[in-house]
């Protein structure tokens, strides 16, 4: 077996750190913890992160950058807007449920965790490809008077605060059905309360 | 040292004074107001003549003008274009044509003559500019669009005028655009130059009018960015220009001016619609959203305390 | 038989119609302008705050009156809508500024384009560029942009103020430049300081006057024209300072008396496209004239007792009305406290539905910007030019003011002359 590159190692540094952390926070995650789980030394960790914040920023643009090529996807495609917030909502569930670290990394640890990312990712930095993406899903759906036009947070938290909610619901295991029994409701939802009226 | 009479005589002979003719369509003489603010006027006057103007003495009165339609280096037109509008009795569809044919250089002088500007709004059917109607190619002068130099802008800067006139007295040749506009002038954007460029790059937008402060592109209907235009370049009366003077850049020298709501930013879910000229709109949201992320003390301050 | 007269240089044209007698003084003259543009109809429609843009569009000259009247009009129909807002005293003094300068070039560019070339033609001289007269018009509107951004066509004043943030070093440049434009007037345009000419005036001797408008007045004596061109002497002024006087009594003047009179345009069979402008049902002049004459200005109203409205008097208002504004200027720019604010927002033009009147006096006199606004957007647009009030084209038993003012007059050309002292503009009179 080939000796893996810088890179790979790095990504299968953070694809470990990524599930310690959204499992046991940020706090209780130490560095060598995460050494450990990899098998390396905590010395050698370091040459890759120079520290355990420079780590979480990594790891909260690295998510930003799979969520924001996924969307970026849907909005290139030539479906309807309606389809694209369905694709949206359906992708997100998916990552959700395939790779539920994803998300509980962003939810229990950047958003709950917000001194840790004050320097280096202020506002929305180290999540503008996503941001991005969501900007462009909307305005392309106003222009084309498919969206009601309003503020973009208004629209925006109103999105992802309601697909947060369920991914949140679903990992307390309150959700008495599978998260995608709940992703066509939930996506006529979404765009009934942004549609034209 | 070479002696002075030496120097002289290779000096060219006083070249003869290029002749040209003032001529409105439907306007409101802003041309003419601004040109005659250029403070350069007497050094300008020196090189050419007017064979007929609105306003400055001249050989011609206008009804010599249009008996005789003479001969000329450049006819400047200002003004919209509708064929039936009368000058001393003469109808455009003729006068305009005939006094065209006959000149070398044609200079659309201002936004109407351009591209129908304000005054077309009245009759869009009948009026437009001389060799554009908005951005399409189908004025009256379509045939004879190359010898036709675009001076868009409601008004034109004085300086624009005399830029034109210098390369022409100076046989030098004028690279232009689509619009068949000085590319010398017209291919900086409003924007450059601005004194709240760096309002835009960290987008700290100016809450009110008013203010030194801030950035009138978000909120307060700003087409700097996207308006092509030398106007904080070549300062206006020598001094200033409207971003300067907190006001926004109503887009005046476009085929599209004037637009509609001009003191409002359109947007899309706080999107502006109109992206900075070639600015992808996703590259323009990745650094927007980056920049707006920085809270800057001394851009969010007042400049003077 | 009728003679057609075209008059030229007056920001377009007009056709003057005369009928003289045998030795060809004038027995009847008729003012037509045949050039519309649909200015109001443009308007219609748009948001209300583009008439601050489209209106200044009106007039190359005094477009900055225009949009001063826009702004005035929007702010008086947010006022009827019930809303208060305020305008501070330095955004009133800016606005007050530059309105002034473009009165002052305007007056100058008459003074030197109009004026002297014409009667210097009239008299046989071959007429000059006066380089010096449009260099120091350009100052004048440099000083207006350095708040205003540009002349001709800015747009800096919003309702609720100006867009402009000036500090010192635009007040203090704007100072030098009235020093400089004050200079001019004293050694070209009058031959002698400000004192001195108001002491020509009340001593009753500006013919003796050195400068450029000395030789104006020497000239219209040389055309005998200086006692020509008396009108009804009823003045009007509905701007600022608003007043009216007719037969020798100045009393308080009433914008709800104006009315329009379309009788003589080609809609209504007539043969010309400028509408009437009447006051109480009657023709009444505006413009520096009457501004001096309604604020009892002395020097003027003292010219006025001796020779009623004759030209020298109309001519020396307008010279006189340059004097006074430039003092008018420094005094403004010099007591301007920069620390008040530029602007103060209103609410959202789109709660606005009512009506607005705005008023300025405008280089030739009262100009009224009227409009209904319906959810912020412009229903009816109305505007009514100063030229309209002097250039009024009446019928025999009741004439317009310049029309009266040419009758008797002993030449086709010398009644023109006359015409051109009310300050002709053609794009404004019909707009």
């Amino acid at each position: 077996m080939a000796r893996p590159t810088k890179e790979e190692r790095k990504i299968s540094i953070m694809t470990t750190a990524l599930k310690l952390f959204s499992k046991e926070g940020f706090y209780q995650t130490t560095m060598p913890l995460i050494a450990l789980n990899i098998g390396m030394s905590v010395g050698n960790l370091y040459n890759y992160f120079t520290s355990k914040e420079f780590l979480a920023k990594e790891l909260i643009m690295y998510i930003a950058n799979i969520l924001g090529e996924e969307i970026r996807r849907i909005n290139e495609s030539l479906i309807s807007t309606e389809e694209k917030i369905a694709a949206v909502v359906h992708m997100y569930f998916k990552i959700a449920q395939e790779r539920p670290e994803t998300i509980e990394y962003f939810l229990r640890v950047y958003l709950s965790n917000r001194e840790v990312f004050r320097d280096g990712c202020e506002g929305m930095i180290c999540v503008s490809p996503f941001v991005t993406e969501m900007m462009i899903l909307f305005e392309e759906g106003v222009r084309i008077g498919d969206l009601r036009d309003q503020d973009f947070f208004s629209a925006f938290g109103l999105f992802m605060g309601y697909l947060g909610g369920m991914v949140f619901i679903h990992g307390e295991k309150i959700l008495p059905k599978p998260l995608e029994s709940y992703e066509a409701s939930i996506s006529e939802n979404i765009y009934y309360a942004l549609k034209t009226r | 040292m070479k002696p002075l009479s030496l120097k002289i005589s290779i000096m060219p002979s006083k070249p003869a004074k290029l002749k040209i003719i003032w001529l409105q369509g439907i306007t409101c003489n802003g041309n003419t107001h601004s040109f005659l603010n250029d403070p350069s006027l007497g050094v300008l006057l020196d090189s050419v003549e007017f064979i007929y103007h609105p306003l400055l003495p001249c050989n011609l009165t206008l009804q010599q003008l249009v008996s005789k339609v003479p001969k000329s280096d450049i006819l400047i037109f200002e003004g919209a274009y509708k064929g039936d509008f009368e000058r001393a009795g003469s109808e455009m569809e003729e006068l305009l044509i005939a006094l065209a044919s006959k000149t070398k250089h044609i200079i659309s002088m201002g936004s109407c003559a351009s591209f129908g500007g304000i005054f077309k709004e009245a009759d869009p059917e009948h009026i437009s500019g001389i060799l554009f109607d908005k951005e399409n190619e189908r004025g009256p002068l379509k045939k004879m669009r190359e010898k036709i130099i675009t001076l868009s802008g409601c008004p034109v800067h004085p300086k624009w005028l005399s830029f034109v006139l210098d390369m022409i007295r100076f046989g030098k040749t004028i690279a232009v655009d689509e619009f068949r506009r000085p590319t010398e002038l017209y291919a900086y954007l409003v924007h450059n130059g601005c004194l709240r460029n760096e309002y835009f790059e960290w987008k700290v937008d100016s809450e009110a009018f008013g203010t030194k402060e801030g950035c009138l592109f978000y909120d307060q209907g700003c087409q700097g960015p996207y308006t092509h235009g030398s106007c904080n370049k070549i300062l206006w009366n020598e001094i200033s220009s409207k971003t300067r003077a907190g006001t926004p850049c109503l887009g005046c020298t476009e085929p599209s001016f004037p637009k509609r709501e001009l003191f409002a930013t359109k947007t899309y879910m706080s999107i502006p619609a109109e992206m900075p000229l070639g600015i992808p709109k996703r590259s323009y949201l990745a650094l927007a959203g980056a920049a707006k992320s920085f809270h800057i003390k001394r851009l969010e301050e007042r400049l003077l305390k | 038989m009728i003679t057609h007269q075209l008059i030229e240089r007056i920001e377009g044209e007009a056709v003057l119609d005369f009928r003289c007698d045998k030795s060809g003084r004038i027995e009847e003259a008729n003012i037509r302008f045949l050039h519309f543009r649909g200015m109001e109809a443009i308007l219609e429609g748009r948001s209300a705050l583009d008439a601050l843009v489209i209106a200044p569009r009106v007039c190359g000259i005094c477009g900055h009156s225009h949009l001063i009247a826009a702004a005035r009009m929007i702010e008086n129909a947010y006022t009827n809508a019930g809303f208060t807002f305020t305008i501070s005293p330095k955004a009133n003094a800016i606005r007050e500024i530059t309105l002034s300068c473009e009165l002052i070039q305007n007056h100058i560019k008459w003074l030197y384009l109009v004026m002297l070339h014409e009667s210097g033609k009239l008299l046989g001289e071959e007429p000059s560029v006066a380089l010096k007269a449009l260099y120091v018009s350009s100052q004048v509107n440099q000083l207006c942009a350095l708040f205003s951004g540009q002349w001709p066509h800015s747009s800096y004043a919003l309702p609720g103020g100006v867009t402009c943030d000036p500090t010192h070093i635009e007040v203090m440049q704007a100072l030098k430049i009235i020093s400089e434009v004050e200079r001019f007037v004293e050694d070209e345009v009058l031959g002698c300081s400000a004192k001195a000419f108001e002491g020509h005036i009340s001593s009753n001797s500006l013919l003796s006057l050195g400068g450029d408008f000395g030789k104006l007045l020497r000239q219209m004596e040389r055309l005998e024209l200086l006692d020509a061109g008396k009108s009804h002497g009823r003045f009007l002024v509905l701007g600022d300072n608003a007043g009216c006087i007719a037969n020798g009594v100045r009393g308080a003047a009433n914008s709800a008396l104006v009315s329009e009179d379309s009788s003589q345009t080609f809609a209504e069979g007539g043969d010309t496209y400028a509408k009437n402008a009447l006051y109480n049902g009657e023709f009444y002049e505006t413009g520096p004239l009457s501004r001096a004459l309604v604020t009892q200005r002395l020097g003027i109203t003292s010219l006025y007792q001796h020779y009623g409205d004759g030209a020298i008097t109309r001519l020396s208002a307008r010279v006189d009305e340059i004097v006074y504004l430039i003092s008018h200027v420094r005094f403004l720019l010099s007591s301007i406290d920069l620390s008040q604010s530029s602007f103060t927002a209103p609410s959202a033009i789109e709660s606005i539905s009512g009506t607005g009147v705005g008023i300025v006096e405008a280089p030739r006199g009262s100009l009224i910007h009227k409009a209904r606004i319906e959810k912020g957007k412009i229903a009816e647009y109305s505007i009514i030019t100063p030229t309209q009030w002097n250039l009024g084209n009446g019928t025999s038993d009741m004439l317009g003011v310049a029309q009266k003012a040419m009758i008797g007059a002993e030449s086709i050309a010398k009644a023109s002359l006359i015409f051109r002292t009310f300050d002709v503009c053609s794009v404004c009179t019909t707009h």
